[in-house]
């Protein structure tokens, strides 16, 4: 299931040092693109319905990312992370199919993500809690737009 | 004092029956005129061509002042200063008593006015008094191998000897090489203001613990001594070098707000797209810094 504390924690994990299970910054732009597809993959693998799609996704977020180390224009990093997190998402959808007995269709969310509201906010300086609680809270609502569809009966299912 | 007859004698040198006249210097023949102007001024003696009328006088005496005003001439033969000589009947010998105007002498003389002028062989020496102008003049003029001097020797044995200049106006010293002034106490210059009252002052002195001193009215103080060179500003609080466009650092209390910033910065975050940033990951480069913060203390100087 989707769980909004369980990716509140995760970005916690990495950005704020006052959270219990911080396990430290990223040292490196090159280490944080790996840490963020892994903040996406403990968030959507359990999605419901069950996917095959969260490694591959995991993969193509982190090749977005990577852009980010080399360019520091704001406007460029939401693109590129917003780009990051949508073909991941693609990735979580397109593998819905592929799971036993193949017959959920998975279909992203139907509007494009926009996480501009939380990376502001990290930039006016909120608390590290409180950006992942806006960030958490963008992506989880927008996670919950995407639906399923049973190729047999028709029957559309959110993401859950 | 001595007798007359002891300077003079009786038999004297013939004036040939003459009380008086006016003469001319001369060299005798066949002698060295140097070995000779010596034995003058060594002797108080010298010779003269008497005048119209009359011969040679040899060796006759004359006054001391007035042979400080004689010029000889170059060679036997030739007429130096006209002189005026008497003589005493009863010595019977020629005095020359006073020198008149050599026509060599380029000096006009004018009432209230009297000078003295030396030449020779391109030297100069010449004292004017001109009572008129209210006016010494002193020159002196050296030619290519003399210098020119002005010498003034004052010694007494209780090591107090003066000398005292007072001007009611200026002192110009004007030279064209160097003026030294040497002293083995002090050398000092006060200025004050009409009462007296000293407003600035330059020290040089090796008696007291600052060698070197400058005061002044408003608070402004150099004062050099063994252990440092001290520059005072009491008063306005003020010290430029140069324009004193901008203010001298206080190195310690740099280094106090450079601690304290350091330690500020220690702990500073910075505002990211996903929250505040971490601490610096650089601390050891940041200590090595900070450590060599006392590099910048000046070892030469310090100020308020």
């Amino acid at each position: 299931m989707l769980s909004k504390e369980l990716l509140i924690g995760e970005i916690r994990k990495y950005n704020d040092p006052y959270y219990e299970s911080f396990v430290g910054y990223p040292k490196t732009c090159q280490l944080s693109s790996e840490v963020w597809p892994i903040v996406f993959s403990t968030y959507a693998i359990d999605i419901v319905p069950q996917t095959l799609g969260v490694p591959q996704g995991e993969i193509l977020a982190r090749l977005n990312i990577l852009q980010i180390c080399s360019n520091n224009d704001y406007d460029i990093f939401i693109e590129i992370f917003t780009r990051a997190i949508t073909q991941f998402t693609q990735m979580v959808a397109s593998g819905m199919i592929m799971v036993f007995p193949h017959r959920l269709q998975g279909i992203p969310p139907p509007t494009p993500i926009n996480l501009r509201p939380a990376f502001d906010a990290g930039m006016a300086g909120v608390t590290a809690k409180e950006f992942a609680e806006i960030f958490a809270e963008i992506v989880d609502t927008w996670y919950r737009t995407g639906t399923a569809v049973n190729i047999d009966t028709g029957i559309t299912v959110f993401w859950s | 004092m001595h007798d007359e007859d002891e300077i003079l004698g009786i038999k004297g040198i013939t004036a040939e029956n003459a009380s008086a006249g006016v003469g001319f210097v001369i060299v005798p023949e066949n002698i060295d005129i140097d070995l000779y102007k010596e034995d003058v001024y060594r002797s108080g003696r010298i010779s003269i061509y008497g005048g119209y009328g009359h011969s040679n006088f040899y060796n006759i005496l004359i006054d001391r002042e007035a042979l400080q005003r004689v010029a000889f001439p170059e060679k036997a033969g030739d007429m130096g200063s006209p002189v005026v000589w008497i003589n005493i009947p009863k010595h019977n010998e020629p005095i020359v008593i006073a020198t008149l105007k050599y026509d060599e002498d380029f000096n006009s003389l004018s009432e209230f006015r009297s000078r003295t002028t030396r030449e020779t062989e391109g030297n100069l020496v010449d004292f004017d008094l001109d009572a008129k102008k209210g006016k010494v003049t002193l020159n002196i003029v050296g030619n290519d191998t003399t210098n020119g001097e002005f010498e003034v020797n004052i010694n007494s044995r209780n090591g107090k000897g003066g000398f005292k200049i007072v001007v009611n106006g200026k002192l110009i010293e004007k030279v064209t090489d160097s003026i030294i002034k040497i002293s083995e106490k002090q050398i000092a210059n006060v200025v004050t203001d009409k009462k007296g009252v000293i407003v600035a002052s330059f020290d040089l002195n090796s008696q007291e613990e600052s060698r070197f001193t400058y005061e002044d009215e408003f608070g402004n103080a150099v004062i050099a001594t063994e252990e440092k060179f001290n520059i005072r500003a009491d008063k306005s609080s003020k010290i430029d070098f140069g324009d004193g466009a901008e203010p001298v650092v206080l190195a310690k209390t740099l280094k106090s707000l450079l601690d304290e910033y350091d330690d500020a910065f220690k702990k500073a975050t910075f505002p990211t797209p996903m929250g505040p940033s971490g601490t610096r990951m650089n601390e050891q480069e940041f200590k090595k810094v900070r450590d060599k913060f006392e590099d910048f203390f000046s070892k030469l100087t310090n100020t308020d």
